[in-house]
């Protein structure tokens, strides 16, 4: 089982969108595939009308006790593990357990003979949570939206990689909500997406994927032949690539 | 307790449930009573012509499996419960046979069910198939399903009702209401379970018909204490309608098996007839001996001819290139003599006289069998069947043993006689003696028949194919040598064939003569 995990340490940088719809293209491609929400806000789950089981919380996550929670999308080889209000004190918890950084690695063990892709919706911050999944990640995929600022708390993450003595060649970044008509975005592109740690496809800004929350369904889904739908498959496509290679 | 990924993919099969309904039922009734939570969804319903095929002799069924034609050239394999086990597109013909599958897991499994028997339409059902899904307040679906009906359809009337099945298809993480909707279906009548084998039978019975209903293969059980000749009357009577069943199959060529069980039923009938001399008075046997026997010929040349053709593809395996076109030719003709022979065998079926002696024969056998018997004739049966076996067994280790390599080959064809007529006894009198021995001493007997009948056919083929060769002689050399020397080839081949079934006689016998299988027929015989 591969782990890929969009993470950034940003907020509203299209996070969510790319699980969603990067999970959606890995089980069209056949692979049996879990999306896990850890983004305790749900819109993960929310897009896929999957609301958590009563009896789940942070203590059964911590555990390893994913089985009996996950549940069927509407989509075949695609699975969701709800979030939980409790994940929003997910570091605290894994702080009081001794700080360690290879947690979630054991969590995930339970499911890795179940599925072949399982790709973690993390949310925005840089904590102990976000160690222990960068930790346990066979690629870390970072949507970028191309502006400086973006580009600096990304500088941010690749420092944390050293830190913890992560090859990085796990890392990944891809820009995001890219809007062309914008000097700054251009600029920035044209800067940075040579770098070796830039994927090649790119997510534009569009009405599309703004759409989702209206639909609660992949954008390939609602339209399959959207360009919207067209980049998140080549976006996934790439991811693959890159994933499998490592 | 914690779930690991293995049984959890366990629970997910078992979230898939199956259910055999007998009335017409919608979708919306059968789930009526739900929550309010939940919403039915109904995809547009597909109705779909399906034709359940089989051989003349049931060999899918009877292996357990069913062939389905879905509208004009879809074809699906499938065991009883109805699980795919291959499918494939095929021809859109009437006339079918496993051999018109050009290669694919479905042609492969076809030919060793079917062999060379044709697929024949056994019944016409529609069905309609409606998918369905239940979603709750957001909208997710939390069971998915299909309610599928099925109707025979019938020349000329009403389609007739043969229930339906649904199936409902739970989503992982939503276990309480596949529970919910399976308790509702059960509460409405629905069976646990699917069986496409179900269908296909009350179609057949609401047609007629039934699975099994002929096979080639002879079994008759007797009373050891009924006279010989009744036991004679019943095995008479059953040969006689195998040989009548297959009749519109020989007019029709449908396939080759058609000739071949009628030929084998008519042997039969001959066999039994020819031990009936002292039983029975001499003019009767005589008289319907007779008639037997002019069927035996007009039928023969077709039977020969297809023997050829049958190995046709053995044949070009055994020849080198060069020799290809000439056996095509020599082939050809043969097929070109079959048309004919087959129009005369035609004409002889569709004769007066051959229906006039098929009635004649079924009357004597129904009503005075029995009544013109001589004292003999009213010996139980099972004491006659020992004492004719005995002696036929011990006719067969005497010959058999006085066969050395130097013997000539007219021993071996008089050993193959004695071998027939014995196996024919054992399959009439099969049901008089214990099962699993009989089934020991029938295979036996068959190893050492199966040589002795691969020696006598290789002699039969090198002397037709030789004799063939003659009478080519004065034709146009650029026509006839490229012919002449594909045969001449063949018969070498065939030839050498019969020099090492020969070699391997003496062990076949040795092995027959095995003292487990001599103390096994003092025990029986």
């Amino acid at each position: 089982m591969k782990i890929i995990a969009i993470y950034s340490s940003k907020g509203g940088v299209g996070k969510t969108a790319t699980a969603v719809n990067l999970a959606y293209s890995s089980s069209r491609s056949g692979r049996r595939t879990l999306l896990c929400d850890m983004d305790p806000q749900g819109a993960a789950g929310y897009y896929y009308r999957i609301r958590p089981k009563e009896s789940f919380n942070r203590k059964q996550f911590l555990k390893g006790d994913l089985a009996p929670f996950i549940r069927g999308t509407d989509f075949e080889n695609l699975d969701l593990l709800p979030t939980h209000f409790s994940f929003r004190n997910l570091d605290i918890a894994l702080d009081g357990r001794g700080g360690a950084t290879s947690e979630f690695k054991k969590i995930f063990a339970c499911v890795k003979d179940e599925y072949d892709v399982l790709i973690l919706d993390c949310p925005p911050n840089m904590t102990l949570l976000s160690e222990n999944i960068i930790m346990a990640a066979d690629l870390v995929v970072t949507p970028i939206i191309p502006t400086t600022l973006s580009i600096l708390s990304f500088a941010q993450l690749i420092k944390l990689a050293d830190k913890l003595e992560v090859n990085r060649k796990k890392l990944a970044a891809f820009f995001s909500m890219v809007d062309r008509r914008k000097n700054m975005h251009s600029d920035t592109i044209a800067k940075f997406g040579k770098k070796k740690i830039f994927l090649a496809s790119e997510i534009p800004s569009l009405a599309d994927v703004e759409k989702m929350g209206l639909y609660r369904q992949p954008v390939a889904v609602t339209a399959p032949t959207s360009a919207a739908a067209i980049a998140y498959e080549q976006l996934w496509l790439e991811v693959w690539r890159k994933g499998s290679q490592l | 307790m914690q779930i690991t990924g293995v049984e959890f993919l366990e629970k997910m099969k078992e979230s898939s449930r199956t259910y055999t309904l007998s009335g017409q039922m919608e979708v919306l009734v059968l789930l009526s009573g739900l929550s309010a939570k939940y919403t039915l969804q109904e995809d547009s319903a597909t109705v779909s012509s399906l034709c359940y095929l089989d051989t003349f002799d049931w060999r899918l069924y009877d292996k357990g499996f069913i062939c389905l034609r879905l509208g004009e050239k879809g074809y699906v394999l499938t065991d009883f419960s109805g699980e795919f086990r291959a499918q494939a597109e095929g021809p859109v013909s009437e006339k079918l046979s496993a051999q018109d599958f050009t290669g694919g897991v479905l042609g492969e499994k076809l030919c060793l069910l079917a062999g060379i028997r044709a697929l024949l339409p056994l019944v016409d059902i529609v069905r309609q198939s409606q998918s369905f899904q239940l979603v709750n307040r957001d909208q997710k679906i939390v069971l998915s399903g299909s309610l599928e009906r099925n109707q025979l359809l019938i020349q000329g009337g009403e389609p007739i009702d043969l229930g339906g099945a649904l199936q409902i298809q739970g989503v992982r993480g939503y276990d309480k209401i596949l529970t919910k909707v399976a308790d509702l279906v059960q509460s409405r009548g629905g069976k646990t379970g699917y069986s496409e084998e179900r269908i296909l039978s009350l179609a057949l019975v609401a047609s007629g018909r039934k699975p099994l209903e002929y096979r080639s293969q002879f079994s008759i059980i007797l009373d050891p204490t009924e006279s010989v000749v009744q036991a004679a009357q019943k095995i008479f009577l059953q040969l006689l309608e195998g040989m009548e069943r297959n009749i519109p199959g020989i007019l029709e060529d449908i396939d080759s098996e058609f000739l071949h069980d009628f030929r084998v039923a008519l042997r039969r009938t001959r066999a039994l007839l020819g031990s009936m001399k002292k039983r029975l008075p001499v003019a009767d046997v005589g008289r319907f001996q007779q008639g037997l026997q002019k069927i035996g010929l007009v039928t023969g040349p077709v039977r020969d001819l297809d023997v050829y053709l049958l190995k046709k593809d053995a044949f070009h395996s055994l020849l080198p290139e060069g020799l290809q076109e000439g056996l095509s030719v020599f082939l050809k003709d043969l097929a070109r003599q079959r048309v004919k022979e087959r129009q005369r065998l035609k004409k002889a079926f569709r004769s007066k006289s051959f229906q006039q002696y098929l009635t004649q024969w079924r009357g004597y056998v129904e009503n005075s069998l029995l009544s013109s018997a001589m004292a003999s004739g009213h010996k139980p049966c099972k004491k006659v069947a020992v004492k004719a076996i005995r002696k036929r067994l011990q006719r067969i280790m005497k010959d058999g043993a006085l066969i050395g390599p130097q013997s000539p080959d007219t021993d071996l064809h008089h050993l193959r006689i004695q071998g027939k007529k014995l196996r024919y006894l054992l399959e009439f009198y099969r049901s008089l003696f214990p099962e699993s021995e009989m089934d020991v001493l029938v295979k036996a007997l068959k190893k050492l028949q199966d040589n002795l009948g691969s020696f006598n056919d290789l002699s039969v083929q090198q002397k037709m194919l030789a004799q063939y060769q003659n009478g080519l002689a004065g034709g146009e050399p650029q026509k006839v040598v490229p012919v002449a020397a594909a045969l001449g080839g063949l018969i070498t081949h065939l030839h050498e064939e019969q020099a090492s079934v020969r070699q391997k006689f003496e062990q076949t016998f040795v092995q027959f003569t095995s003292a487990e299988n001599r103390n096994l027929l003092d025990l029986l015989f």
